[in-house]
């Protein structure tokens, strides 16, 4: 866990980031590798020595960032909606950030950092819109744009290349007899083993999958907060439930949960390795 | 296919759409075809009974976290940080 150090260390690169944050354009940000809205948490040598004074004065000194509507909303009131608004999504934020991370001190990092962004960007949200469907946006755009890249993961097979899943897929539904006893062997993992097959999935598919059945967000939804055609969050989810119960039913084969395993198992355990 | 009796909706036109089924994505129409297949298709409904687990399976264990408390507590103090630079109005904060 965090020892002292390490979090003065996190306070120093927060104020830097927060810096780099209020110096930045307004959310949303074009998405995209390297994007301007980029918050580079990983390259602390910054041209401007920010140290530990932290410079923030986004009325006044940037006229031209349309922080208009600061002045119609006093600061505290702000803070107040914010925090009763915002702040109760802080462990589902968490859990999300967990998965896409891997790590707890990774996920902390990139929820404080979510969360500052929308707090700035705060006056931009549009009050009666989807305010956890926007903050989901902002942790997803923020792992996207600076945590991935800093990650020792190598960069995930495109959505494309994987094909040999289809052709299983397309054999999976003539199999039968395997059916409610399997669902019950998956039923019987522990959530350890759930939680595992889901961070074996591809980036993409796994975040899909995150947010449709843990958060229950429309496909319309998913595409907003990845930034994707709705096709895309499709075929995503597609691919990624298919690749998901078969990573689910190997480990329920390897736990003995499933007594018979077909030859169509094998073949579901060998796609399943591959991920 | 599955089951050898003749539907009205053929079943690999339904398991294509199981999952618009199952996140409540298809039209009415589609959803009440998909339901009575379902309702007279056994190997159909085993397969949509296994999407299901799976789908409740990732609800049930993937989502389910408490954010330590030391977080909630540096988010507090920053939220409170900003608020103070930007009321001050001030170029700069030396602490």
């Amino acid at each position: 866990m965090p020892t002292e150090t390490r979090s003065l260390e996190r306070d120093e690169r927060d104020a830097r980031q927060l810096q780099r944050l209020l110096d930045g354009p307004d959310w949303p940000v074009t998405a995209g590798p390297g994007g301007v809205g980029a918050v580079s948490t990983g390259t602390p040598a910054g041209s401007e020595s920010v140290g530990r004074s932290v410079r923030v004065s986004s009325a006044g000194k940037h006229p031209t960032r349309g922080d208009v509507r600061l002045t119609t909303e006093k600061t505290d009131e702000r803070r107040a909606r914010f925090e009763r608004d915002a702040m109760p999504f802080v462990d589902q934020l968490y859990a999300a950030g967990l998965r896409m991370t891997r790590n707890p001190a990774d996920a902390e990092d990139l929820v404080q950092e979510t969360y500052l962004k929308a707090y700035a960007a705060f006056h931009q949200f549009e009050q009666g819109t989807n305010l956890k469907a926007w903050l989901y946006r902002i942790l997803t755009n923020t792992y996207i744009n600076s945590y991935r890249k800093r990650q020792r993961q190598p960069i995930q097979a495109p959505t494309e290349e994987i094909t040999d899943w289809q052709l299983a897929e397309a054999e999976s539904h003539t199999s039968s007899g395997l059916r409610s006893a399997e669902t019950e062997a998956l039923d019987r993992l522990p959530d350890s083993d759930v939680k595992e097959a889901l961070q074996q999935l591809p980036e993409e598919f796994r975040l899909a999958v995150y947010l449709t059945d843990v958060e229950g967000f429309s496909y319309k939804e998913v595409a907003d907060i990845m930034g994707t055609p709705i096709g895309t969050v499709m075929s995503r989810l597609h691919r990624g439930r298919r690749n998901l119960r078969k990573l689910l039913e190997q480990y329920a084969a390897e736990r003995g949960f499933s007594p018979a395993r077909s030859a169509k198992g094998s073949t579901a355990a060998a796609a399943g390795r591959e991920v | 296919m599955s089951c050898g009796k003749p539907h009205e909706t053929d079943c690999r036109e339904v398991l294509a759409e199981v999952y618009l089924y199952l996140d409540l994505e298809c039209a009415d129409e589609r959803r009440s075809l998909i339901r009575h297949h379902l309702d007279e298709c056994g190997p159909c409904l085993r397969e949509y009974g296994l999407e299901q687990e799976v789908r409740a399976l990732v609800a049930r264990c993937c989502g389910n976290e408490t954010a330590p408390d030391q977080l909630r507590e540096r988010l507090r103090v920053k939220l409170t940080e900003l608020v103070v630079f930007e009321t001050s109005d001030s170029r700069e904060l030396a602490d």
